[in-house]
C-alpha cells in the first residue's frame, strides 16, 4: 500500500523531535514546517543537485536512498549513498556562496524534505526546526570526525614513508 | 586588558558567521549564561586527551593550537582568534580533546560546560537557536575549508621524498582545519612540497 507522503514525513519529523529533544512537539510545529516545505517525491534516477551548482538548501531522506558523486575527467566516481535520516547537501544552509561540490541522484524512488534557510529563518522558535538543526549538528561533527580518520590514516602513511627515506622533520 | 560589553561581543560573533540567523539580543542571552575566564599569555586552556567537557567561545585574544604527531612530538596546528568557538567536536560527540590551546596573548573566553551545553542545545527558544546555528557554522567552516584542503592535497599527492616531508605538516594543518582548532586556510597543499612538484 502506498504511504501519503505528507504522512510519512510528519511521523518522521515527530519521531526526529523526539529522539533529539526528549519530548513531543506541537502538531503546529510540524504543520508550519511541513507547509514551508512540503516533502518531495524523487523517481530512481532522477537528478537532484548537480556538481557546481548554487547551493541554497540541504535535503533530509524521508525514505529511499540517494547516490552522491563526483564528476571528473575520467567520469563519475560515486562517493557515497544516503538513506533514510540521512542529510545531504548540509553546507549549503551556512556557506551558501559555495557551489554544490557533488552531485545527487536519486538510486531508488525516494521522499525528502528540502531543508531550506528560510525554514530556519522562521523557526527561530519552532521545536522541529530545533531538532532539525540538532540532527544536522550530529551528522555534520560524524562526517567530520570520518574525514578526519581519513586524513589521520594519511598522515600515519606518510610518517612511515619519511622513515623509509631516512628524513627527519 | 578591557573586555567588550556583551552587546558588542554578539555583534563581533554575528559579524564573523554571516549566515546565522539569530539576533544580537540571542546571542547576547547565550553569552550571558556562559562563564567568563580570563586567561594570561602561556596559561593552558584545554589539553590533547582531555574529555571535552566545555564548549568555549573565545572572546577577546588569540590561541595557539598544537597537537601531538604519532611519535608522540608536540606541533603547532596554528592560531585562532577571537571571535570564534572552540572545542565544539568534543562536546557536541562527548569526545577527547584532539589538540592542546595555549593563550598566546593575553584572553578571554566565555564557556558552557556540558549540563549547561546539553540543556541550551535542545532549548526550543531563540538563545538555542543562536547557540545551534552558531555551532553549525563553525562545523560548516569546517567541513568547507577542510575538503577544500584534502581536494589540494590529493591534487598534489606524490610518492618523493620531498613530497613526503611537505605533506605531512599539509596533513597535520588539514587535520586541525577539520577539527576546528583554525580556520587558517594555510598555504596552498599543493605548494608545500619542498621540492615544489605537484
Amino acid at each position: 500500500m502506498r504511504t501519503d507522503p505528507v504522512d510519512a514525513a510528519r511521523f518522521y519529523l515527530e519521531g526526529l523531535a523526539s529522539l533529539h529533544l526528549r519530548k513531543r512537539v506541537a502538531a503546529a510545529d510540524i504543520r508550519a514546517v511541513l507547509r514551508a516545505s512540503p516533502p518531495i517525491e524523487y523517481a530512481a534516477g532522477q537528478c537532484i543537485f548537480r556538481q557546481g551548482e548554487p547551493a541554497d538548501a540541504a535535503l533530509l531522506v524521508v525514505h529511499g536512498e540517494l547516490s552522491v558523486f563526483v564528476s571528473g575527467p575520467d567520469g563519475d566516481r560515486v562517493v557515497g549513498a544516503v538513506g533514510s535520516w540521512d542529510v545531504v547537501g548540509e553546507t549549503a544552509l551556512f556557506a551558501p556562496d559555495h557551489p554544490r561540490s557533488a552531485s545527487v541522484r536519486a538510486s531508488r524512488d525516494s521522499t525528502c524534505l528540502v531543508i531550506t534557510r528560510d525554514m530556519l529563518a522562521a523557526g527561530r522558535s519552532n521545536g522541529v526546526v530545533a531538532a532539525l538543526e540538532y540532527h544536522l549538528l550530529h551528522t555534520m561533527s560524524h562526517r567530520i570526525r570520518v574525514t578526519n580518520h581519513g586524513i589521520h590514516a594519511a598522515w600515519r602513511e606518510l610518517e612511515r614513508g619519511a622513515r623509509l627515506v631516512g628524513d627527519t622533520p | 586588558m578591557s573586555v567588550a560589553s556583551w552587546s558588542e561581543q554578539a555583534d563581533r560573533l554575528l559579524a564573523a558567521h554571516p549566515h546565522v540567523d539569530a539576533t544580537p539580543g540571542d546571542v547576547e542571552a547565550l553569552l550571558s549564561a556562559c562563564t567568563v575566564r580570563r586567561l594570561p599569555r602561556g596559561e593552558v586552556l584545554c589539553r590533547e586527551d582531555d574529555p571535552g567537557t566545555w564548549l568555549f567561545i573565545l572572546l577577546e585574544g588569540t590561541i595557539r593550537v598544537s597537537k601531538r604527531d604519532v611519535s608522540g612530538r608536540e606541533r603547532p596546528v596554528g592560531t585562532v582568534e577571537a571571535p570564534t568557538l572552540l572545542g565544539q567536536m568534543g562536546i557536541i560527540d562527548r569526545a577527547r580533546r584532539t589538540a592542546t590551546c595555549t593563550a598566546d596573548t593575553d584572553a578571554v573566553v566565555a564557556g558552557l560546560d556540558q549540563g549547561s551545553f546539553q540543556a541550551l542545545v535542545r532549548q526550543t527558544s531563540p538563545r538555542g537557536a543562536a547557540l545551534r546555528r552558531l555551532l553549525l557554522s563553525s562545523l560548516t567552516r569546517q567541513l568547507v575549508h577542510g575538503n577544500h584542503r584534502m581536494r589540494s592535497l590529493l591534487a598534489a599527492r606524490s610518492g618523493t621524498p620531498d613530497a613526503v616531508a611537505g605533506g605531512r605538516a599539509a596533513l597535520r594543518h588539514t587535520a586541525g582545519v577539520l577539527e576546528g582548532w583554525t580556520d587558517d586556510a594555510g598555504p596552498d597543499p599543493a605548494q608545500a612540497s619542498p621540492s615544489g612538484k605537484p
